[in-house]
């Protein structure tokens, strides 16, 4: 059809309904946010944004973030590339089972982690600090998890998985033919790993270590439970008080989205960085062939290392998992693990008599379930234009789609109060609406990167080759374009559907009463001091996600057939 | 089964102009190569053809139908042309069996279900694929999959069968295999082919006529494989069908010489050449083996720089003047009969065959 | 004395010998090729010499000095060995600019800077690398990358080159010119060369000797070139070098006719075949090597014709055999379905 002279068809109506989804969903509340934290009564205010900045409790909340962002990188990186080497580049024993271990704390939720932890740690009734305490007659506990380096120590137990699939995914699919050419020119094992290795890592140890970066300056649950006790904020808990505090003005908000501007530009940057790294320094390492890698033989080290492999994995993975199950089975906290103590009570409560609890779950599972399927689809959408349609500007859409994997979650919430309370003449505030929309927005990016991954495998004679067997366009996308890139759209859905269920940073600041999600409920329990129940809801929590991923695995582990001509 | 024409076709992608004034028309029934280096465009004359690409300016005709045209607006969508392709990378379909890739063409034309499963099993025997029929690709070599591809694209009985570069991704006794399948298959249907390749040597296997592009998109000669190769029109055609020496010449004191050397050039040349190698214009030109090569005796003489066997042959590099030229001689005469010449050692070229191009033509494209 | 010995070298990978019991002795300053088909063992033999894998059973000796051995369970790790090795994939180090991939073992080895500046521009300067030397690898072509490869390699003066398929990621223009520049460096610098490959042209253009293997390293032919080509030991050499036909022979009195081609009339030959009470010889000849005639020899139909460049591709029927003739294309053609005769001036036999 012609319009202003120019034709238009299909792929331009696409384009553009593509945009508008992406401009209304994830454009806006971010514009919003930076509007009303820069702009007042329609004059640009930076005096007033270096006032807010300046206050001592928001100073102190940028510092701390600093503080443990950077600790947390540093801490992560350095356990991510130990064990990524020890994993691919020795002949530690069971490394098989070891990867997978190593990556099962990307799988729990760290707010989870750091309620076991406040059990096992806190000052006075932790767990351990008691057994200790006990065992050296003294009453000085020996760890305060609630401190600065609590929390530094939590984040890196989850955030580690980062670096190290980086890196060992790097290790090895590197051509080995790398090392054995120095070798062979006479560098001996240390040499070769100074000079050649690890420059060569470098650009996937920082991929890793950036992305641990972003994470932590914009992570919620682990500061909130074990920080705001001892007053330790960081910028988004400090966001999450003020607006909790004033119950809602105007004034809070204006501050939430300073600060939230402030991290929306740190995530910018961090990117930015990423970026500059990645294409400096990434080179064509990847070996064609599949050949065997170098080990290095760790002799006398082998079992010790070994041993010091199970016991991280011990202390950081099974101890609070283990904690939360036993704790959510005793009658009442504080009491010993004695069978006596101990119940199934609490589950049956939480599952079926608590409305709190009952609601949470059903509203976490409606939620994610609705969200992943719509961002799925409207990401197949627009992957579609963007990786297949030969049409000008879909660059727009590229940058848009690339946004909102920066944003921290507790910007977007923030950005969707902003954009969904009346404003537009549309108020979602406190009803589910708000939060599937601040979803959308939140995992938006994650589908389309996984669906155009799938769109850009099938290659484009493929179709080609259908349109020549006499198929339309709509029939060769039918027959097969969505065969091919169904597996790609159901790991989407799922990229979606868990995490969005665990989630707490973005619901904390979302919810209304009737509007809990999972996370908030385990949240408020804790924060109410029912710590039983809220070990009791973590533990179900825990289950979910586990059969959720065994079951993903299922699905895509099944699909042997691949895309691509 | 039909002509197609192609009349001034343009093609421009940004401010590249790939080529333009293309022409060519490929007969009924005839196997017709489009060859050239990497980059000259002939991908995209298929693509045109197919569909896959719109002509700036220009008219396409298969048969009669008049299917692309700039100046009137017309467009037939691909699926409309009639037109069956092989793609380089086979572009079977993994999820569907080599069954269903095949009867895929069918399916959408709606033909009777029985007609087609006849049509479809047919297709797969004429491959020789029978026994594979539920077979995945994925479990397929390289090679059976692109015989899958060729069944899809004859099942619908095509006008046109386009084959792009197909066989670039076999080995060689693969590929000599598959030269020799297509070739029966045409014989079989009789359909129309145009293939597409930067390969002279499959050029020159299978095509009835073959079309040579040169890197600015013109074509530079079209005729049978050994018009035009014993025959080439220009420098560049003449390189690039297979080695080439191209040798400066110069006339002295009424002497055709090599450049550099001071031996007259022992070989016919006409008085018309004689005075286009006086005013610099033309350059000689010949293939390895059309050098014979002699110990002594009327000979244009020449050292024997360098000697690399091969097997088959052995190729010499000899210094004569400034230039040097390439010869061979095959094993069996070298080692068996003694003629095998020593580096270092002196020896004659008689010139069998020499071309004379404009000089002007030659290194530009070569 | 040999320069480098491999004595009775087995390994095994699994229930697979990869190399059986290889027996090799080379000469210093010789360029020996080991040439034969994919999987038969040729690169893990030179994997063992590079000290990259370990020996099931043997020794490998440089000179007098034993290097590895299965026996006394010694082996010396590759980096001490000071061997030169080219890899296919060049894996020059992308982060290192072309001196410092150059100078890398000269650096480990702890020379002065000075040293490291002379021996490096040298190995810089033979491979033609001089201006490029503060490039990165990403900004140069494949051959560039194979002559940092090679340039790398023979900087510190080793006696020893272990080349693996060093030219099979090349274009074939490419592979020619690099071919050329291996031997003048190797007349340059008279080390040693081992070479691995499977195309046998290559093999032919570059080595003083060739050693065609079957799989498990098993030597069929150990000779040079020429000899290699004019006179194959075996079926598996004849085939593998060049092209071939087989053909079943059968006798009647004095008298040899191609199996089920009577009416073609005898074979005339130069060579008659062996006399073997067992089965009858394999006639094997190369179709550059039969004559196509328009009358006389033994009588066939031109099935095919093909035009290869130079060379025309006959397959000619006859009796129930497929002959495989090639002619140069200044010989009169022949059409397809014309009869015409085939002569056999050069033929082998082999009694399998």
């Amino acid at each position: 059809m012609t319009f202003f002279g120019r034709k238009y068809g299909i792929a331009e109506l696409l384009l553009l309904f593509s945009v508008l989804i992406l401009v209304v969903v994830v454009a806006v509340p971010i514009l919003l946010i930076l509007w009303t934290s820069f702009v007042v009564d329609g004059t640009l205010n930076i005096a007033g944004i270096i006032d807010v900045l300046r206050q001592p409790d928001v100073f102190q909340a940028i510092v701390n973030s600093l503080i443990i962002a950077a600790a947390v990188t540093l801490v992560s990186t350095i356990l991510g590339v130990f064990f990524a080497w020890l994993v691919s580049r020795t002949d530690l024993p069971f490394k098989g089972a070891m990867k997978l271990l190593f990556l099962v704390p990307f799988m729990l939720p760290s707010f989870i982690g750091a309620i076991a932890w406040k059990i096992l740690l806190s000052p006075r009734s932790g767990l351990i600090n008691k057994w200790l305490m006990g065992l050296f007659g003294t009453d000085q506990p020996f760890f305060n998890i609630y401190s600065l380096w609590g929390i530094v120590a939590v984040e890196s137990m989850y955030l580690f998985p980062f670096v190290f699939i980086q890196v060992s995914g790097a290790l090895e699919r590197m051509d080995p033919t790398l090392e054995e050419s120095a070798r062979i020119s006479g560098a001996g094992l240390l040499t070769i790993t100074r000079r050649i290795t690890l420059p060569l890592m470098r650009p996937s140890i920082a991929a890793g270590a950036l992305l641990v970066a972003l994470y932590s300056l914009a992570h919620f649950g682990v500061p909130a439970v074990l920080g705001t006790e001892s007053g330790i904020f960081n910028v988004p808990t400090l966001i999450y008080q003020k607006i909790y505090a004033s119950a809602g003005k105007f004034d809070a908000i204006r501050e939430g989205t300073i600060l939230s501007s402030l991290l929306v530009l740190s995530a910018a940057l961090i990117l930015y960085s990423q970026n500059k790294i990645l294409t400096a320094g990434r080179f064509q390492v990847i070996a064609g062939k599949s050949v065997r890698p170098m080990l290095l033989k760790l002799r006398g080290l082998r079992y010790p290392l070994l041993i010091l492999s199970v016991l991280y994995i011990g202390v950081t993975v099974l101890l609070p998992t283990v904690t939360i199950f036993l704790v959510s089975m005793l009658k009442t906290y504080g009491l010993s693990f004695t069978p006596e103590n101990m119940t199934w009570h609490n589950f049956e409560y939480i599952l079926f008599k608590m409305k709190l609890t009952k609601d949470a779950i059903w509203n976490s599972f409606y939620l994610s379930l609705t969200a992943g399927l719509v961002t799925m689809l409207v990401g197949t959408l627009i992957s579609y234009v963007i990786v297949k349609m030969k049409v000008r500007g879909k660059f727009v859409l590229e940058f848009l789609g690339l946004l909102p994997f920066s944003v921290p979650g507790t910007v977007i919430a923030l950005g969707v109060i902003l954009m969904w309370s009346g404003k537009f003449g549309v108020n979602l505030y406190n009803t589910a609406w708000i939060i599937f929309v601040a979803y959308i927005a939140r995992y938006m990016a994650f589908a389309l990167k996984s669906t155009s991954a799938a769109l850009e495998q099938v290659g484009d004679s493929l179709e080609e080759a259908a349109r020549a067997c006499g198929a339309t366009h709509w029939q060769s996308m039918k027959d097969i374009v969505l065969p091919l890139i169904k597996p790609g759209m159901v790991a989407a859905f799922f990229l979606i559907f868990l995490p969005a269920l665990r989630e707490l940073t973005t619901s904390v600041l979302l919810y209304g009463p009737k509007t809990r999600t999972i996370g908030v409920a385990i949240y408020a329990l804790n924060e109410d001091g029912e710590t039983v129940l809220a070990a009791a809801l973590s533990a179900v929590a825990l289950v979910i996600i586990i059969v959720g991923q065994w079951v993903i695995k299922r699905i895509t582990g099944t699909t042997k057939i691949t895309g691509g001509g | 089964m039909a002509d197609v024409r192609l009349e001034n076709l343009t093609a421009v992608f940004g401010t590249h102009r790939v080529f333009e004034g293309f022409s060519l028309t490929i007969r009924d029934g005839e196997c017709f190569t489009l060859l050239g280096p990497s980059g000259c465009g002939k991908t995209v004359v298929g693509r045109m053809i197919a569909g896959f690409e719109h002509p700036g300016r220009g008219d396409i005709f298969i048969g009669d139908q008049l299917v692309s045209s700039a100046s009137q607006d017309v467009h037939v969508p691909t699926e409309q042309r009639g037109i069956g392709v092989v793609f380089q990378d086979y572009a079977v379909w993994p999820h569907k069996t080599v069954y269903q890739n095949v009867a895929y063409p069918l399916e959408i034309q709606g033909v009777d279900a029985t007609d087609a499963s006849a049509r479809c099993r047919e297709g797969i025997s004429l491959v020789h694929l029978d026994g594979l029929e539920d077979r995945y690709p994925s479990q397929l070599s390289g090679g059976q999959q692109q015989r899958v591809a060729l069944a899809r694209a004859l099942v619908s009985r095509p006008r046109l069968l386009l084959l792009d570069e197909p066989l670039t991704n076999l080995d060689a006794n693969l590929r000599e295999e598959m030269r020799f399948e297509i070739k029966d298959l045409q014989k079989q249907t009789g359909v129309t082919i145009l293939y597409v390749t930067h390969d002279q040597e499959i050029a020159l296997a299978i095509s009835d006529r073959m079309g040579i592009m040169g890197k600015d998109g013109a074509l530079r000669q079209i005729g049978t494989p050994h018009e035009v190769y014993t025959h080439p029109d220009d420098a560049f055609v003449f390189n690039f069908l297979g080695v080439a020496n191209f040798i400066p010449m110069e006339l002295i004191n009424d002497a055709v010489r090599i450049t550099g050397s001071d031996v007259p050039l022992q070989a016919e040349v006409s008085v018309e050449t004689r005075e286009r190698i006086a005013r610099g214009e033309v350059v000689a030109a010949c293939r390895p083996f059309e050098i014979d090569l002699v110990r002594q005796g009327g000979a244009t003489r020449g050292i024997v720089r360098r000697r690399v066997f091969l097997g088959p042959i052995v190729i010499y590099f000899i210094r004569v003047g400034e230039v040097e030229i390439r010869a061979q001689q095959e094993a069996a005469e070298a080692f068996l009969d003694g003629r095998a010449l020593e580096e270092g050692e002196a020896c004659g070229l008689k010139f069998q065959t020499l071309r004379w191009y404009d000089r002007n033509s030659v290194g530009k494209e070569a | 004395m040999a320069h480098v010995t491999l004595k009775d070298i087995t390994k095994r990978f699994g229930d697979v010998v990869a190399v059986d019991r290889l027996n090799l002795e080379i000469a210093r300053g010789e360029c020996i090729s080991f040439l034969g088909p994919s999987g038969c063992g040729k690169t893990t033999t030179l994997r063992m010499l590079a000290g990259f894998e370990d020996l099931d059973e043997g020794e490998i000796l440089v000179g007098d000095r034993v290097i590895s051995s299965s026996f006394k369970k010694y082996y010396l790790p590759p980096e001490k060995r000071d061997f030169g090795m080219v890899f296919q994939a060049f894996a020059v180090w992308p982060h290192l600019t072309v001196f410092d991939n150059v100078a890398f073992a000269l650096q480990i080895r702890g020379l002065s800077r000075a040293e490291i500046e002379e021996k490096t521009s040298q190995a810089l300067k033979y491979t033609g690398l001089l201006d490029a030397r503060d490039s990165y690898p990403n900004e140069l072509s494949g051959g560039q990358k194979q002559r940092i490869a090679l340039a790398r390699s023979i900087s510190f003066n080793p006696t020893v080159m272990l080349l693996d398929e060093p030219l099979s990621n090349l274009d074939p223009k490419m592979r020619e010119v690099m071919r050329f520049e291996i031997k003048e460096l190797q007349k340059r610098f008279n080390f040693t060369i081992i070479y691995v490959t499977h195309d046998q042209a290559e093999a032919m253009a570059l080595s003083d000797r060739i050693v065609i293997m079957d799989f498990g390293a098993r030597v069929q032919q150990d000779d040079t070139p020429v000899n290699v080509y004019l006179k194959p030991a075996n079926k598996f050499v004849f085939s593998f070098i060049g092209l071939s036909n087989f053909l079943e022979v059968e006798y009647e009195g004095e008298r040899v006719y191609l199996a089920g081609a009577r009416e073609a009339g005898p074979l005339t030959l130069n060579v008659p075949p062996p006399r073997t009470s067992v089965k009858l010889p394999t006639l094997a000849c190369r179709p550059g090597e039969i004559g196509l005639v328009p009358e006389g020899g033994i009588r066939g139909i031109i099935h095919r014709r093909t035009l290869l460049g130079d060379i025309i591709d006959y397959r000619v029927k006859v009796g129930g055999q497929e002959i495989r003739v090639q002619v140069s294309v200044r010989k009169p053609l022949f059409e397809e379905g014309q009869p015409c005769g085939l002569v056999f001036p050069q033929v082998h036999w082999y009694a399998d």
